[in-house]
């Protein structure tokens, strides 16, 4: 389970860091039916993840457990599905084809009928018995799981309800980024800014004060994160502000967090890891939304754009053989006081064995800033379009991620280590 | 009631968070033959185009759409401000043309009632089933 919710966040930011690169559009996420689909299964495995803790330590809700379980697996399906029958137009859409559509449709009616009706005739044996304070760690778990469901519920209709209108009443609407906005996005920061308590109460009984208390330093970094985005991000933004001051918080209690448990394995420390992942994510996230600055330009041979901080300048375009595709490659000066400091070539390749236009953009990154370039139409004359894009933080993103992911490695780590020492005595969640 | 007053406050807090997820992605529009001089006026044509989507490429807006339907509309939006019409007025133009489709935010109407309220309906019952689980584990021994 947890492999598979380690492949899965990586796979993710594979797909967003593919989109980035591959579509020329400088954006990475679109709200798009394939990256939904991808994103469904992950928030029900990361509700799984928290709900088997409590599962494997006392036994608490086995039941919902198992249900997460064969919820995150269905929606896999489900997901696969969408992406590969043909019933969802998406950017994403390769390999589509009716026919397997309808295997894999059945396949999905027996395996998720089949799970239901075992789980329906199974479950009410499986008696959950644990007891625990109303302020607790399995309180925390359970908290956390409804508000990932609820927001997986929000990227479900969204997805979904379009297909179901059409074909129940023949009405088309389209749902897109700004219905997230008000659905998925509320739900998703208040449990951000949850997230933090989870780890500092106690099993079976914890101290909301006390984890206050102890929270108080990341409050203290997520109040000096909002003063310093106010003070040097322009324009303003509250939502950056408040995006920082909540990525502060969750990097600032994951450092208490690891400074609490010094010395102890390597594996305690997979939650704080996974955590903090999650606000590197939310930084990279803000950052490119809220202050991406642009440019298009259509450049003739020594014409030169500014984008952001950056001066460029265009020296024209040369063919150029690939393995299997040519590609028209523009050459571009990157300059700093007046004198060239690089040389960027983005691309528009075309594979005449499919006769696909794929753009290859060119990205010179700093780490903390993105300087993207796509080449677009030739305007004639040697002049050409030129897309420029400057994105703050952006490789925060993948770093987020990658951070995520290191977590889940931890865990897993250390569960094999206990594992191969002294078996578990508790039962373990299904998969 | 306190506490409801608190959990109605961090969900306002929230929902004014919220953008960030899904920002406007300030894309660009095909290289604007018929750019608006007036700043103020390119922002609002800019904007309009975000929230209209592209009825070829359909993962698009008209403003990031290359495709030449795309750039038909973009010209449409800009024609129609330029007249004077307010948003509100050509959003009703194209949706009475095209259908609902072209709108990005989905119009809130009797058959999208379900669509706007189904996430907070799953989150409120979640929600209400953790706070059974919550209470029955509660230990016999602690006062509440």
């Amino acid at each position: 389970m947890l492999i598979a919710w380690i492949a899965l966040t990586a796979g993710i930011a594979l797909g967003i860091w593919w989109a980035y690169y591959e579509l020329g559009w400088g954006g990475f996420w679109f709200w798009d039916p394939v990256e939904n689909a991808s994103l469904m299964p992950w928030l029900v495995a990361t509700a799984l993840l928290h709900s088997a803790l409590a599962t494997e330590r006392s036994g608490a809700f086995r039941t919902w457990t198992l249900l997460l379980a064969i919820g995150g697996f269905s929606l896999s399906l489900i997901g696969t599905f969408l992406v590969r029958s043909g019933v969802l137009s998406s950017v994403h859409a390769f390999a589509s084809d009716p026919t397997r559509g309808f295997f894999i449709m059945i396949l999905i009616l027996c395996a998720i009928g089949g799970a239901l009706g075992l789980f329906a005739w199974r479950a009410p044996t499986l008696k959950s018995g644990a007891s625990f304070d109303t302020i607790s760690r399995e309180s925390a778990l359970l908290i956390n799981n409804v508000f990932l469901v609820g927001s997986c519920a929000a990227v479900f209709v969204g997805t979904l309800y379009p297909l179901a209108l059409d074909a129940l009443t023949g009405a088309k609407i389209s749902v897109g980024p700004p219905y997230y906005a008000l659905t998925f996005a509320p739900i998703f920061f208040a449990l951000l800014l949850l997230v933090p308590f989870g780890p500092e109460l106690g099993w079976r009984r914890g101290n909301l004060k006390a984890a206050l208390r102890a929270l108080a330093p990341a409050m203290g970094l997520a109040g000096i994160a909002a003063i310093a985005v106010l003070a040097i991000a322009s324009p303003r933004s509250l939502t950056g502000t408040l995006a920082f001051a909540i990525a502060g918080w969750l990097i600032g209690a994951s450092i208490l967090d690891i400074r609490k448990r010094k010395g102890a394995r390597a594996s305690a420390f997979a939650a704080a890891l996974a955590h903090a992942g999650l606000g590197v994510t939310l930084m990279g996230v803000a950052g490119t939304s809220l202050w991406r600055s642009e440019a298009l330009q259509v450049l003739g041979p020594g014409d030169t754009m500014t984008v952001g901080p950056y001066t460029l300048r265009f020296d024209g375009v040369e063919q150029v053989q690939g393995p299997n595709f040519e590609a028209t490659q523009a050459k571009l000066g990157l300059m700093q006081d007046g004198r060239e400091v690089a040389v960027l070539n983005p691309q528009k390749r075309l594979y005449p064995a499919e006769g696909q236009e794929v753009a290859d953009t060119a990205i010179r990154t700093t780490g903390l800033r993105d300087l993207y370039l796509a080449l677009g139409d030739d305007r004639g004359h040697g002049r050409w379009t030129v897309r420029a894009y400057v994105s703050p933080l952006a490789p925060f993103i993948w770093l987020g991620a990658l951070v995520m992911a290191l977590g889940g490695v931890l865990s897993l780590w250390g569960r094999l280590r206990v594992r191969v020492g002294a078996p578990s005595p508790v039962v373990q969640p299904a998969e | 009631m306190k506490r409801f007053f608190f959990l109605a406050l961090f969900f306002a807090g929230t929902l004014a968070a919220s953008p960030v997820l899904v920002a406007p992605q300030p894309a660009l529009a095909a290289p604007v033959a018929g750019a608006f001089a007036n700043p103020a006026m390119e922002a609002r044509a800019r904007a309009l185009q975000r929230q209209l989507r592209c009825l070829v490429c359909q993962g698009e807006s008209i403003d990031e759409s290359n495709a030449s339907l795309a750039a038909d509309l973009r010209h449409l939006v800009r024609q129609q401000m330029a007249e004077g019409k307010s948003d509100a007025q050509i959003k009703q133009y194209l949706v009475a043309r095209y259908g609902d489709f072209i709108l990005m935010k989905p119009p809130l109407q009797p058959d999208t009632y379900a669509l706007w309220l189904a996430p907070f309906v799953v989150l409120l019952g979640a929600g209400g089933v953790a706070f059974w689980a919550i209470r029955r584990a509660k230990p016999a021994d602690s006062s509440p």
